[in-house]
């Protein structure tokens, strides 16, 4: 009687501990077509940025980490501040969002002076949205549509390495899609760039 | 008296972990090497050229399929007119773990990548073949360095070519993957991989029990491959794997490639390919 009820109950903490143990990213529910995932951040000024602000609203999120040489690579080529730029004039709401551990409002805010990012950079420095959003890399990039469904997930664009000359921005692709009021044709693709340093 | 001199010493030893101290020590996060197996190159005889980089530790470099962020370490022959070279062959890779349940799959310490060259049969006798590598790579720790180099090696072409180095190719060979078709005594079989309704599943199959291995997906552009827990038995062991659609693709791959690891890196494991299947209907969604 007693050894069935030991083995039994080491079964049952394996279980247990399977469970717990099963990546972080498989807790996250977003997934093209699926609602995103709403949150309440502070961004670079303090302020509370909520995603129900922008209801009835595109709203691009973009996962950054100004220690990235790939997020690096973008602000000095314009990538990113550029395309807010070119979309803001049509109501497409752009956001950054920190999941970097050892971040705060105050490394955003000095990020956000030093790359002329005149758009908020949320910190979520303790990771929830970042694993709530599934976000694996800087950059990684989300577009939320006027209904509030994830309409693109994954790379700002197909040029990890930085040497095409060709290159296809899938976030450009997409926002053009939707404003013209076609589906979007690459829905989603692999991000690639640096891990996003959670906390845990 | 003494005191001071140990207080002072302690503040020089504290003085030289400064920036300046890690900032020097940036610029050689990877070092590379090249060696080849043999001390001549004869016309129209392939040999294998190894390329050997040392990584500082702490820091890691990746695989061919990097995990969930990084790039490939990559290399670009350059060789002379007539020479050509076979894909390269990566080692083993380890299963790095970050904060947040992040997995990358790459090397620490150090890696040791093989390519077999073959020269033209017109080769003419020489004293030096230069052979040239320009390896690319992103190294990791708690941020990321874009790094690369070219490393060069000189040969000289004569008659007949002579091993070298032999002990070395034998043990970093013995590191890269044996593909799972050029096995005896044991057997590792795989069915294909459905993905007709935008995601499948199946599992490697080997006759024999494999403790403490993992597998470890291989790069894909339109799938995400997922490999879960081995199962062992004193009849063998399966180890499951599956696949799904990146959402709004057209899986293009017909095949990809699964690596079963010892979790230890005592050897190179086995390189499985999985053949992907699917009807011709739509994916849906």
């Amino acid at each position: 009687m007693r050894k069935f009820t030991l083995a039994s109950f080491a079964a049952v903490l394996a279980v247990v501990a399977l469970a717990i143990s099963s990546d972080a990213a498989q807790k996250s529910s977003a997934a093209v077509g699926q609602t995103a995932p709403g949150f309440s951040l502070q961004d670079q000024n303090g302020k509370t940025v909520s995603l129900s602000d922008y209801s009835g609203k595109i709203v691009v999120l973009e996962w950054f980490n100004e220690n990235c040489p790939f997020v690096q690579r973008h602000y000095h080529a314009g990538t990113m501040n550029n395309l807010a730029t070119k979309y803001a004039d049509k109501g497409v709401v752009w956001l950054a969002i920190n999941s970097t551990a050892r971040s705060d409002n105050e490394s955003n805010k000095k990020a956000a002076d030093e790359w002329n990012i005149n758009r908020p950079i949320l910190n979520d420095s303790a990771g929830k949205v970042g694993h709530e959003y599934g976000a694996t890399n800087t950059p990684d990039m989300f577009i939320i549509n006027k209904d509030g469904k994830i309409a693109y997930m994954g790379a700002i664009d197909n040029d990890p390495e930085g040497d095409k000359t060709d290159k296809t921005n899938y976030v450009d692709q997409a926002l053009g899609e939707i404003l013209a009021g076609s589906s979007v044709s690459t829905p989603q693709t692999k991000p690639y760039g640096c891990g996003v340093h959670y906390a845990r | 008296m003494k005191i001071m001199r140990i207080i002072l010493s302690a503040i020089f030893a504290v003085l030289l972990l400064t920036p300046a101290t890690r900032a020097q020590g940036q610029q050689n996060l990877v070092k590379a090497e090249l060696l080849a197996n043999v001390s001549a190159i004869a016309p129209g005889e392939p040999f294998t050229v190894a390329v050997k980089l040392t990584i500082t530790p702490g820091w890691h470099i990746y695989w061919i399929n990097p995990g969930d962020s990084g790039l490939p370490t990559t290399v670009k022959w350059d060789l002379p007119d007539g020479f050509k070279a076979d894909a390269l062959q990566y080692p083993a890779p380890r299963r790095i773990e970050l904060p947040g349940g992040l997995v990358n799959y790459g090397y620490e310490d150090d890696a040791v990548f093989l390519a077999h060259i073959t020269p033209p049969s017109d080769l003419k006798a020489s004293d030096d073949v230069p052979i040239e590598a320009k390896i690319s790579w992103l190294v990791c720790k708690e941020n990321c360095i874009k790094g690369g180099t070219t490393a060069k090696l000189s040969l000289p072409a004569a008659a007949k070519s002579q091993a070298a180095n032999e002990a070395d190719f034998a043990k970093w060979k013995r590191m890269i993957p044996v593909n799972a078709d050029q096995l005896s005594g044991i057997s590792i079989n795989v069915d294909p991989l459905d993905i007709s309704d935008g995601s499948g599943k199946t599992q490697i199959k080997a006759t024999v029990p494999l403790d403490n291995c993992l597998a470890i997906p291989g790069p894909s552009d339109d799938l995400t491959i997922t490999c879960g827990q081995p199962k062992v038995t004193a009849n063998g062991t399966t180890f499951p794997v599956e696949a799904k659609v990146l959402a709004g693709q057209k899986a293009s791959e017909s095949s990809i490639i699964v690596v079963i690891v010892p979790e230890n890196l005592s050897g190179g494991g086995y390189q499985v390919m999985i053949p992907i299947t699917q009807s011709n209907k739509q994916p849906s969604g």
